[in-house]
């Protein structure tokens, strides 16, 4: 129980400033696995890479549950509020899996380097406290529109850091789960590009 | 602008920098969404043998000055083809929207049409918001038009561009949006007694709830906005 508070005030910190989202203490059993779900640990050497590609996943959700919560409650269409909602659960879980796996090497949650890289990345981050907080004072269609294009903007982000550890990554469960956030955000941005074009 | 830079040694530091500045040149990235640029297009799937393109449309970069859909150079040439690209039905005002992966300081974000300029609009160098959208009058043009918009970045030599296909006609705006699918089935009921972990789905009183983490006897609908069980909507 001590070290799920201490993951939660971690993930607190590592927030950009949007809401608390859902993360929360879990003290459980892990829960029942499908065919398809990432294994607890990972197996095999790993790189710097490796680390990095998942701490920065964890920062790439962070800002996204926020982004997420609006969509889910504030959208117009239904169709965009039950994306949302899958999505927020889908990134979710997916956080806690990251998270487990840099708990079994003994790494942190977000990296200080990573810290410093923002401000080297030459433009500012679409996510901030500032951008959601215009979000939330948007309604109707207006809102729907900005909403799904600031999550495809996000989105193409994690692509991106897909790519990126598919080309320099060394251990196979990392580069596993990269390849199938490639392939399954590319997919998501398919049906989100539909949507706000209408 | 993209730099290659060589590691003489693989140090974590050093990787942490290529990665960095290999992505940083990625970041502050943008096209148009709606209606669908062609390069949204490729993206969306839409259009097949795009190359590249699908996999981060929002690249479409290029020196300022440019009349060509790819910005001109080799780089996403397919944009520039002269395929049967989907047109978006539309009126004489059109709203353009624009996905941004991140903002950077701005001059001028440029409409045109046939080499005529139609509309400009001025940002001063300052930070786009996180949506930017702009309304176009189209001036009395009809039938099948293609728009090039420029966004051009305050202090670089850069800009993105993005073409997108119109049918100019009758009535006006966009299409209308995708017929809403119907409410999902509801699921196992909740129950008193049982045991649920971190992610399970349940139905309770006709809407659907996610358990956020170990909960027994905790009544869906009862524990709040932040708390254990989060509200999926309708269902039935």
């Amino acid at each position: 129980m001590r070290r799920s508070v201490v993951l939660v005030v971690v993930l607190a910190l590592a927030s950009c400033g949007g809401e608390a989202g859902s993360s929360a203490p879990t003290s459980a059993p892990p829960p029942p696995t499908t065919a398809a779900a990432p294994p607890a640990t990972v197996e095999g050497a790993y790189n710097g890479t490796d680390v990095m590609f998942l701490q920065m996943m964890l920062a790439h959700h962070e800002p996204a549950a926020a982004l997420l919560e609006l969509g889910r409650t504030k959208a117009t269409r239904a169709d965009v509020r039950g994306l949302a909602g899958e999505l927020a659960t889908a990134q979710a879980a997916e956080t806690r899996t990251i998270t487990g796996w840099l708990e079994a090497w003994g790494k942190p949650l977000v990296s200080t380097a990573h810290a410093d890289a923002h401000a080297a990345h030459g433009g500012l981050p679409a996510l901030g406290e500032k951008e959601i907080a215009d979000l939330g004072r948007m309604g109707g269609a207006e809102f729907d529109t900005a909403f799904l294009n600031m999550l495809i903007g996000h989105q193409h982000g994690a692509v991106e850091l897909a790519r990126m550890e598919a080309t320099s990554g060394q251990n196979a469960d990392v580069k596993g789960l990269a390849a199938r956030t490639d392939e399954t955000v590319r997919a998501q941005i398919r049906q989100l590009l539909r949507m706000v074009a209408g | 602008m993209r730099r290659r830079i060589t590691l003489p040694l693989l140090t974590v530091a050093a990787i942490v920098a290529s990665f960095f500045v290999a992505i940083s040149p990625a970041q502050a990235h943008g096209y148009i969404s709606s209606p669908a640029s062609r390069q949204a297009m490729c993206a969306q799937g839409r259009v097949a043998n795009c190359g590249d393109i699908v996999y981060e449309p929002q690249s479409v970069e290029a020196p300022k000055g440019s009349m060509q859909c790819n910005g001109g150079g080799s780089r996403f040439a397919v944009l520039n083809e002269n395929r049967n690209w989907p047109t978006t039905s539309v009126g004489q005002n059109v709203t353009f929207s624009w996905v941004l992966t991140a903002r950077h300081s701005t001059s001028t974000w440029e409409y045109f049409v046939g080499g005529t300029r139609i509309a400009v609009f001025d940002d001063g160098g300052r930070q786009p918001a996180a949506n930017v959208s702009h309304n176009v009058s189209l001036g009395g043009r009809s039938g099948r038009i293609t728009v090039l918009a420029r966004w051009n970045i305050a202090d670089t030599a850069m800009a993105f561009y993005a073409c997108v296909d119109l049918q100019v006609g009758g009535g006006g705006g966009n299409p209308p949006p995708t017929t809403q699918p119907p409410a999902p089935a509801c699921g196992t009921p909740w129950s008193a007694s049982a045991v649920y972990t971190g992610g399970s789905v349940v139905s309770h009183n006709g809407r659907r709830w996610q358990a956020q983490w170990w909960t027994q006897g905790e009544t869906p609908g009862t524990t709040g906005e932040w708390g254990v069980w989060r509200d999926q909507g309708a269902c039935g």
